[in-house]
């Protein structure tokens, strides 16, 4: 799909379904379908590693390379170097389950019982 | 007439939900006429034992307005869920975490290291921190409640039935909850009251006329029009990624919109979805014109998540401490 399809809600899910990384590949400045599509992907890739830095996520576990259809070798290598780079890193534990009572019960009736008469 | 009981109680807020409430004004008369106010430590002398002593749903509805932040809001949340056949988040912190959510930024032992120890003004050479329990010279322990490793929204601790943004929710809105409350109009438990479907742009008057910009100015440093779109004026305005429902207060007087009626429609995180909208309205055609545009966003999670990072999908900084080794 066009890299300016791609929702930063999108790439949030994927850390929360349990990838380390996540790498998105576009078509060059200029070489567009959709003329900008992958200019606007640019702002909301950076503005979002910005964010995700400030509150603390390394600055590897997300990438932008622009990538053309006659680019293999350039494929192959930014993949075989991201996922050195993430391996480098911990597991990364988004959201944190294990993390003290982060879990939420909504069930109103499991909290009723917990609450000491 | 059986009056409806009804409780508001605040957890870690500033205090401007209750004054929210009331600027209802002389309709609170009309409203006293419904129902009866039962709890409420801001404006009626009550205690926790008074609250203690109801019996178990005694309460019909609650309003309960601030944070979760530390184990005294955690407590009396709990127990107001007890006491209340309908719990209401009221505000932006108990519906999102709202500012004191903005603490998840930091640990709670980082944040008290500031504050007592290393602030400009801080006189403290025995560096004191507060302790949850100490003895005083009469010989008697006092007790303070305890801050909790994180702030949270009231929906993390206990089930809410009904949620009602905004800092603070307007007076129309509140008075407009009341009245279906008291009517018993309110819709299906879990939903989303006092508050539109659709983002605050739908609201607010302004003319959008398809500007991009090139870089963000900060309100001190420019005078809008008051005609055309703020964020096409460069200002960074949350209005497309906030719900609507406040009928666009801050963007009719020149203030960009600073996203407290949470995110619009059904996104779960707003700062996803404000992101995703700026990459429509920033122009660039080289890389030095974005890190200029880049640059110009100074606080980007401070303002993007400045009312709902503790309910986001991050929920809080990660804290290197916390880091798990690959097995």
């Amino acid at each position: 799909m066009c890299t300016g399809r791609i929702d930063p809600q999108f790439i949030l899910s994927a850390y929360q379904k349990g990838m380390d990384g996540v790498l998105i590949c576009g078509c060059h400045p200029g070489d567009c379908h959709y003329i900008s599509g992958n200019l606007g992907a640019q702002v909301r890739f950076e503005l979002l590693k910005k964010t995700l830095v400030q509150l603390g996520l390394e600055p590897e576990r997300l990438r932008l390379e622009w990538i053309s259809a006659q680019e293999s070798e350039k494929l192959a290598d930014v993949v075989l170097d991201m996922t050195e780079r993430v391996r480098a890193l911990d597991l990364l534990d988004w959201p944190d389950l294990d993390y003290e009572d982060n879990l939420v019960d909504t069930n109103l009736d499991t909290i009723q019982r917990e609450v000491e008469p | 007439m059986n009056k409806l009981k009804l409780g508001l109680y605040w957890g870690a807020g500033c205090g401007g939900c209750e004054i929210a409430f009331l600027e209802i004004h002389e309709k609170i008369l009309t409203l006293l006429e419904r129902v009866e106010i039962v709890f409420a430590p801001c404006f009626i002398d009550v205690k926790y034992a008074d609250l203690r002593a109801m019996p178990d749903g005694s309460i019909d509805a609650c309003f309960y307005n601030g944070a979760i932040r530390n184990d005294e809001n955690e407590a009396i949340a709990r127990l107001l869920r007890r006491k209340s056949k309908l719990l209401i988040a009221y505000g932006a912190c108990a519906v999102m975490g709202g500012i004191p959510g903005l603490a998840n930024m930091h640990t709670a032992g980082e944040i008290l290291e500031r504050i007592y120890k290393t602030t400009e003004s801080t006189d403290n050479p025995s560096g004191i921190l507060p302790e949850p329990s100490s003895s005083i010279a009469e010989g008697r322990d006092i007790e303070l409640a305890e801050v909790r490793p994180q702030a949270k929204a009231l929906r993390q601790v206990v089930a809410v039935d009904y949620f009602m943004p905004g800092c603070p929710p307007t007076e129309k809105q509140t008075w407009r909850v009341c009245e279906d409350l008291v009517e018993g109009r309110l819709p299906l438990p879990g939903s989303i009251v006092g508050a539109g479907e659709r983002s605050v742009c739908a609201e607010c008057p302004r003319e959008k006329r398809g500007t991009k910009i090139k870089a963000f100015k900060r309100p001190h440093e420019v005078t809008p029009d008051g005609e055309t779109c703020l964020l096409e004026q460069g200002l960074l305005c949350m209005g497309p990624a906030t719900r609507s429902g406040c009928e666009a207060l801050c963007p009719r007087v020149n203030m960009p919109c600073r996203g407290c009626y949470g995110p619009a429609g059904r996104e779960k995180d707003q700062g996803a979805q404000m992101i995703g909208v700026l990459g429509s309205v920033i122009d660039h055609d080289d890389d030095g014109a974005l890190s200029a545009a880049l640059e110009s966003v100074i606080d980007p999670a401070g303002t993007f998540y400045r009312f709902s990072l503790p309910t986001s999908s991050l929920g809080r900084s990660r804290s290197p401490a916390r880091k798990r080794r690959l097995p």
